[in-house]
């Protein structure tokens, strides 16, 4: 289900106010999706160039943010898979850029360590809806998805956190 | 239900974190260059290489001279190898592509510019070829892979494309568009021509590689990682081919 071409907006959006409204919010999904804040900011960067080159015809999309959140998503996850392959084969992580961004709390660095384990669509609607706060139907248009099947991929993933978190509560905070 | 509440709570609490830290990110000046491919796939293309050494292919394919079997295909050098111009004045293609389904290494990736002097079926498969790669379109380029195309030294052909996208070993589709964008090289093979991309492989050592060709390889690889490769004496990472007669014929790393 790709972005709708067809834009209802009575403007095009100049493509620097875009990037400058939605930077910090793809830098957040891309963080909690990779292990490193410089990786995150990388792949964020790297989306936004991808939309920079296009912007002619993204622009006219409904929703442009959602197409870049497709390509970070994507990229994120493939990125993550690529160096969690290589640590495998060769006993040695990637190397991201230096985090320019604060390190997160090992409470919420465990929570995405367990969403990062989850299958990616679970994984995606988790980051998509608990970090950028979308809706169910804005979910679904960024992974190209009905509503159920967001609510079904949502409804997974807390079955399966559930058991990988059980050690958290209230108190431990 | 208690659980499920706190655990509710504390996906919200780091969600809340997650993004307060994001905050912290200041955008930086957008680069409007090409983008490199990702590094992390270069470790397992040196590793394949290594391997496909190790198992003792490498005496039947070192003779660089063309073998026309649908295998790696000479990688002839000097007198024999036509460069086609490092660059090219010609407007870049505006995909057509109504979006990009974006669940591949190549989503969003520029359609790469037209080059010159490709005989027009190159052309046109390195454009579809291209078109379809953008939009992650498996079928369409399995089409046009037909059945002599190869993928590795021991007989794979396209199916591997997906599975290496699928498993995140190599950005498959995403080398592939950027290796459309460098210098390509011709060389001949049993009597037909195939174009090479990128114009690097068809150098005895990297020593003989041109400046411009280098430059070339840096919009697909970092400097770092084409040092790195070095040691392998000549051009042994990814390369695709078409014949002159627009029949796609590899895509291929290793030696």
């Amino acid at each position: 289900m790709p972005p709708s071409p067809t834009n209802s907006r009575s403007e095009i959006e100049p493509f620097d106010a875009f990037y400058r409204r939605e930077y910090t919010r793809m830098v957040a999904i891309a963080r909690a999706l990779l292990r490193t804040g410089g990786a995150a900011e990388d792949v964020a960067q790297e989306s936004f160039v991808a939309a920079h080159r296009h912007w002619d015809r993204i622009s006219t999309y409904d929703d442009p943010g959602a197409w870049v959140r497709r390509v970070l998503i994507n990229r994120a996850t493939s990125i993550r898979r690529r160096r969690g392959a290589e640590q495998r084969a060769l006993g040695r992580l990637g190397q991201g850029a230096e985090d320019s961004i604060p390190e997160l709390s090992p409470q919420a660095t465990e929570v995405w360590d367990e969403v990062r384990r989850l299958p990616r669509r679970q994984a995606q609607a988790t980051v998509l809806h608990y970090v950028d706060q979308l809706t169910m139907e804005e979910i679904g248009q960024v992974l190209g998805c009905s509503t159920g099947a967001v609510k079904s991929h949502l409804h997974r993933a807390r079955a399966r956190l559930s058991t990988s978190l059980s050690g958290w509560s209230e108190e431990a905070t | 239900m208690r659980h499920m509440d706190d655990l509710e709570k504390r996906l919200h609490r780091a969600g809340d974190e997650t993004r307060r830290a994001a905050r912290q990110a200041t955008p930086p000046p957008i680069q409007s260059g090409r983008r490199s491919i990702p590094s992390g796939w270069l470790v397992f293309a040196g590793a394949f290489a290594l391997v496909v050494l190790s198992i003792g292919i490498l005496p039947v394919l070192t003779s660089r001279t063309g073998n026309g079997d649908g295998t790696l295909p000479s990688t002839v050098a000097g007198p024999s190898s036509t460069l086609a111009p490092a660059s090219t004045t010609v407007p870049p293609v505006t995909s057509t592509a109504p979006a990009i389904a974006s669940d591949c290494s190549a989503a969003g990736m520029e359609m790469p510019a037209e080059q010159e002097g490709l005989p027009s079926p190159v052309a046109e498969m390195r454009r579809a070829m291209a078109s379809a790669a953008i939009v992650c379109d498996f079928e369409t380029l399995e089409s046009l892979a037909g059945p002599d195309m190869r993928t590795d030294f021991t007989g794979g052909r396209f199916e591997n494309i997906p599975m290496w996208e699928e498993d995140d070993l190599y950005p498959a589709l995403a080398l592939l568009v950027g290796l459309f964008d460098t210098p390509y090289a011709t060389q001949e093979v049993d009597g037909d021509t195939w174009y090479v991309w990128p114009s690097a492989f068809v150098y005895e050592t990297w020593d003989d590689i041109p400046e411009a060709d280098l430059d070339a390889l840096l919009t697909v690889y970092s400097q770092e990682e084409l040092d790195q490769y070095r040691q392998f004496g000549s051009y042994a990472l990814w390369r695709t081919a078409i014949t002159e007669d627009g029949d796609w014929r590899f895509f291929i790393a290793g030696d």
